[in-house]
């Protein structure tokens, strides 16, 4: 359960960046959302619905 | 779920697809803490399983698992110790703490011969019991296989959502899927028909309904087995929350099931004399009656001063005590022997005394009503139940008494045990179909009344072994007003579920017709899914959890 809390901040941390800062290279944004999609989706109690 | 997240990537939506797994996590989070929480609470319950025992064999203590040890064996039981099996106390005093098994927190004084039931922690003297169940037949495994098997009866909502998720998922996903190609190909704009399709997969998620629901039903189960009331299943906390008719069998659920010595009427001698003539007339005798006299004589008896002791089969004892005659019985041993008395009005058994030939006066031995009965029904009878019928095997005047003492609306006497069941059938045709009739017994004969009735209530500590099989729900106290305590849990229950139905049914329903409308984004299905699905389980967490219903 902490490590899913912790992975859940992270990816949130990197969400936030990322809707809230535009960088001058745009794939810069593109990859903060596909690496926190990526951390969030590692969680160990996942479950698909 | 990851069908709309990757579809969002594809077409460039890539904050939506980030947020929706991010926040559809966030929720199964808080759903996993709620399951967890839920889970502990009944799990509490396993936590009474006891070690091991220890065995006195040989003037040897030897430490043995509680499933090697026998019926008959004697064993330790050491202060702060958990009472391994159920037995009666040979040697030593104690208070014993039975709030796992009862919920009770006040802790109970023992002493020899008194019943110690497995699961029980002793709190300070040193116990020496003798076993008088298997370890599979103890109270402690009964408790445990109830509460295992709660959960696999699920209630009529909890099946309903579960048989619904199962065609609703791909129902909605097929759906999602003609909304993104259908319109596209006649409309055109492809990218903007896939976002609605996607929007449209997201909120439609069954997610609030599927995890909350049984998650209720969970709680309110953990909920009443912390009480002391074990229910063996979600179906039948839902009919315990439907329940207007109460039936009570009487001995052992209403009264105490054990005869006491209620009331002496001593004719031209002391209450006292009185009492201890009879006692020491009776004290050869192991019938209950007799048994109850030398409990309420509470001296010991010398048994130099009796002689003559007769049984006289169908009317009672003559016996000599202190060189004087002394007949006790009913009152045909009074006419028998040409005894002028005074016939008692009184309701039980009345037994005639006579000293030397002459009228001493009377004796009423009865059942005890148990100490809260007449509360807890009543407290029943003006928040929850509309009906109370009593229904019992004993006389009509003792029956209609206690009815009266207790005010119970209807009283069936005199049946028999399948009476009781014709008459438990004949009530159920007549209730309201929508409502339940619940009946409450402990007794071996109470079994096929429990089983039959829409609800079987059966009481823990005083019941039989086959009332606590048939039963739907066990009271662990034998504590009617607990009664009270399951209905206003269930109540509870089936308010929290129904609250979760409707909320998600119409925040989903309000965002779905939006985003056929194309007023509604992702953001918005976001919260009529994820943001629901929180709500709901915030809702059981802080109903069932949080707030003590009592």
């Amino acid at each position: 359960m902490k490590k899913d809390i912790v992975k859940i901040i992270i990816s949130l941390i990197l969400f936030v960046i990322s809707l809230t800062i535009s960088f001058n290279l745009p794939w810069i944004n593109i990859c903060l959302y596909i690496l926190s999609y990526i951390i969030v989706r590692l969680r160990n109690s996942n479950k698909s619905s | 779920m990851s069908i709309a997240t990757i579809g969002a990537f594809a077409i460039g939506e890539f904050p939506e697809a980030v947020a929706v797994m991010l926040f559809y996590q966030i929720g199964e989070l808080f759903q996993d803490y709620a399951v967890d929480k839920s889970k502990k609470s009944i799990e509490s319950l396993l936590n009474i399983k006891p070690d091991y025992a220890n065995v006195k064999k040989n003037n040897e203590i030897i430490k043995v698992s509680p499933e090697e040890v026998n019926v008959g064996e004697t064993i330790i039981v050491k202060p702060g110790e958990r009472i391994p099996l159920d037995g009666t106390i040979l040697n030593g005093s104690s208070m014993i703490d039975t709030s796992a098994l009862t919920g009770e927190s006040v802790p109970r004084s023992v002493k020899v011969q008194d019943e110690v039931l497995s699961g029980c922690i002793n709190q300070n003297g040193l116990l020496e019991v003798k076993v008088t169940k298997k370890f599979k037949e103890s109270t402690v495994s009964k408790m445990l296989e109830l509460v295992q098997n709660a959960s696999d009866k699920k209630a009529k909502t909890e099946k309903f959502i579960t048989k619904f998720a199962k065609i609703y998922t791909p129902a909605v996903v097929l759906v999602a899927v003609m909304l993104a190609i259908i319109p596209s190909i006649i409309l055109g704009s492809a990218t903007q028909w896939i976002y609605r399709a996607l929007s449209f997969l997201v909120v439609s998620c069954p997610c609030a309904l599927v995890i909350s629901i049984p998650l209720g039903f969970f709680g309110g189960i953990g909920k009443c087995a912390k009480e002391g009331v074990l229910i063996k299943g979600g179906n039948y906390l839902e009919a315990l929350s439907k329940t207007n008719i109460l039936v009570f069998d009487k001995t052992g659920t209403l009264t105490k099931g054990v005869f006491e010595v209620q009331n002496i009427n001593p004719v031209n001698i002391s209450k006292e004399e009185l009492l201890e003539l009879v006692a020491h007339a009776e004290s050869y005798s192991n019938h209950p009656i007799a048994n109850s006299i030398k409990k309420a004589y509470s001296k010991e008896i010398n048994n130099s001063i009796i002689s003559n002791v007769q049984e006289l089969a169908g009317y009672g004892i003559e016996a000599t005590v202190n060189e004087k005659n002394i007949l006790v019985g009913n009152e045909k041993l009074m006419i028998k022997n040409d005894i002028k008395y005074v016939k008692s009005k009184e309701v039980g058994t009345v037994l005639y005394v006579a000293v030397n030939k002459e009228f001493a006066g009377t004796i009423l031995i009865s059942d005890e009503i148990k100490e809260n009965t007449k509360t807890a029904i009543n407290n029943l009878k003006k928040q929850y139940i509309n009906k109370t019928i009593m229904l019992t095997g004993d006389k009509k005047e003792i029956a209609e008494d206690i009815a009266k003492k207790l005010e119970i609306d209807e009283v069936y006497s005199e049946l028999l045990p399948d009476e009781k069941v014709k008459k438990v059938e004949e009530l159920l045709s007549k209730k309201n179909k929508n409502k339940c009739l619940a009946f409450v017994g402990d007794g071996i004969n109470d079994s096929p009344a429990l089983a039959v009735s829409d609800l079987g209530i059966a009481m823990g500590k005083l019941g039989s072994d086959a009332a606590i099989e048939a039963a739907d729900i066990v009271i662990m106290t034998d504590d009617l007003s607990k009664i009270e305590t399951a209905i206003k849990i269930s109540k509870k229950t089936m308010r929290i579920v129904k609250e979760n139905i409707i909320l998600s049914i119409a925040v989903k329903v309000a965002i779905l017709i939006l985003a056929a409308l194309g007023i509604s984004n992702m953001w918005h299905a976001v919260f009529a899914d994820v943001g629901v699905s929180l709500l709901a389980v915030l809702n059981v967490v802080l109903g069932t959890f949080l707030k003590k219903a009592k």
